[in-house]
């Protein structure tokens, strides 16, 4: 994968992720950790090779037949980029509303999620007014309300403490747990070392190995 | 629960802000120009159906001919119209109605006595009938020598380029405006699309299908395009009426009647509808183009 006519940041990378699996991608900055998710959620097409997902090669897929596969696929952006205008009720409820649901089932879940990562409080604060952990949050939140199929996650961890950080990653695991495939791109060992998934470990734009995370054995 | 936010507000940024007031005074101008065309045309009809159905038979007196014997001829010709097949009613022209017209131009009646007036009769032919004029002169010529017989087709002809010309220069600056209106709308969308190309990335990302995106700005625009025309189409028809008051106090047979029928009001209201329509749809076709080139 290249940026334009720049250098190919990511090359020969071939791995493949079961359905249910979870995985943390870490290596250090500039590795391809964020690019390799790029291309996972469809942000980007590889300049060469190919990517399967949901057993359709992405090379091939269709402009209008995007949308369809990214609904299925939840993302947790290294920025947030949340919607800066709206609240943080509003942020987390656009992938129902863009998938359609009624408004009441919308309101019911998007109000147990946000008190469940501990913003009940803050359902009508717009993005500017909260900290840079409560941001991540609704970013999260946004990201798993509608049960995707696969969920990428960058650094979604690096503006919380730990204690925040590991309360997420046990959201992540639930979800995991009913059925979500999980990637998450960290360089928090002190995270990874805690759970029992396995680590893709990237470096200088090339997968050098995917291991069974040590603490867990 | 505070209110819904709009999610890709398209009139937020200064740039986009005057776009209802701008719609509205294209509208403003389009009404005032269809009502202008609509009157006209109506004025028009008026006018031409006057003349198709008259003709002015002009009997000139003879050197040094006396008053009693062109009453005579008048009395002869008006006669002999009479017997014409197609002719509705006949109508001399009093000799002093005549001079009388002519007072402004040529001095009293009793200054004009000496100069060879020549006698009028109006002519109204029926309706649905055709008067040959050629075969009319050739008999009232046998009547009354000299006869001149005015069916007013070079003043109808005249009159009816001046309005088709008119019709076509309205209808040239109605399509103006909406072009330009149309371009307003291209370039706020175009502006408020570039300035929330981040934010409709992140909608791309989590699913959002063009048509969804596209749905955001177009019921906005529709929104504001409406309120703008509806408004411009209220101050058009206010600005009418008392156009209409100002002329009605006018003593003026030449003036055109500024007032319009209840149907020409019912029509002049598809402009804001059609204005609405074209605003929408622009704005619909601006964004889907641009989300074209995007991720």
């Amino acid at each position: 994968m290249r940026y334009g006519a720049g250098p190919e940041v990511l090359s020969d990378v071939t791995f493949t992720l079961q359905p249910g699996s979870f995985h943390f991608i870490t290596g250090p900055s500039g590795a391809g950790k964020s690019s390799l998710l790029k291309l996972m959620f469809l942000a980007h097409r590889p300049s060469r090779g190919f990517i399967t997902l949901f057993d359709r090669d992405v090379t091939r897929v269709p402009h209008d037949e995007l949308p369809d596969m990214r609904r299925r696929i939840g993302v947790v952006f290294q920025d947030f980029r949340l919607v800066q205008h709206l609240s943080a009720f509003d942020n987390v409820a656009l992938p129902l509303r863009v998938a359609g649901r009624p408004e009441d089932v919308i309101r019911k879940h998007v109000t147990e999620l946000l008190t469940w990562v501990g913003l009940k409080d803050h359902l009508n604060a717009r993005p500017p007014t909260l900290s840079g952990g409560q941001q991540q949050r609704v970013a999260i939140a946004r990201a798993v309300i509608a049960h995707p199929k696969l969920l990428l996650a960058d650094e979604p961890t690096g503006n919380v403490d730990d204690t925040i950080a590991v309360r997420l990653l046990y959201l992540f695991e639930e979800l995991n747990r009913m059925g979500t495939t999980v990637v998450i791109a960290t360089h928090n060992q002190s995270i990874i070392s805690r759970f029992s998934h396995p680590v893709m470990r990237l470096h200088e734009g090339g997968l050098v190995d995917i291991v069974q995370n040590a603490a867990a054995v | 629960m505070s209110r819904q936010q709009l999610l890709l507000p398209l009139t937020r940024e200064p740039s986009t802000k005057l776009l209802p007031w701008i719609i509205g005074v294209m509208v403003y101008l389009a009404v005032l120009i269809f009502a202008a065309a609509l009157m006209m045309a109506q004025t028009a009809s008026r006018w031409d159906h006057e003349l198709t159905h008259g003709l002015t038979v002009q009997i000139p007196p003879g050197d040094g001919e006396e008053a009693a014997a062109l009453d005579k001829k008048v009395d002869a010709v008006e006669r002999a119209l009479r017997d014409t097949a197609g002719i509705a009613d006949v109508k001399a022209i009093p000799a002093a109605v005549t001079a009388a017209s002519l007072e402004p131009w040529l001095g009293t009646a009793a200054e004009m006595k000496d100069l060879p007036l020549p006698r009028v009769i109006e002519v109204q032919i029926a309706d649905g009938a055709r008067v040959d004029t050629d075969a009319l002169f050739a008999a009232l010529d046998k009547v009354a020598p000299g006869i001149v017989i005015d069916n007013h087709d070079f003043w109808r002809n005249q009159v009816i380029a001046l309005v088709g010309g008119l019709e076509t220069l309205a209808t040239v600056t109605i399509g103006l405006i909406g072009f330009t209106a149309m371009a307003a709308v291209i370039f706020a969308t175009r502006s408020s699309v570039a300035i929330q190309r981040d934010v409709i990335e992140v909608l791309h990302l989590i699913g959002a299908t063009d048509a969804y995106v596209a749905h955001e700005f177009q019921r906005q625009a529709f929104r504001f395009s409406l309120g703008g025309s509806v408004l411009g189409t209220i101050l058009a028809l206010a600005t009418m009426l008392l156009m209409g008051r100002l002329a009605a106090n006018l003593d003026t047979a030449l003036m055109p009647n500024l007032s319009i029928e209840i149907w020409q009001a019912v029509l002049l209201w598809t402009v804001p509808l059609l204005a609405t329509l074209i605003a929408t749809m622009t704005a619909r076709r601006t964004v889907l183009n641009a989300l074209r080139r995007m991720i």
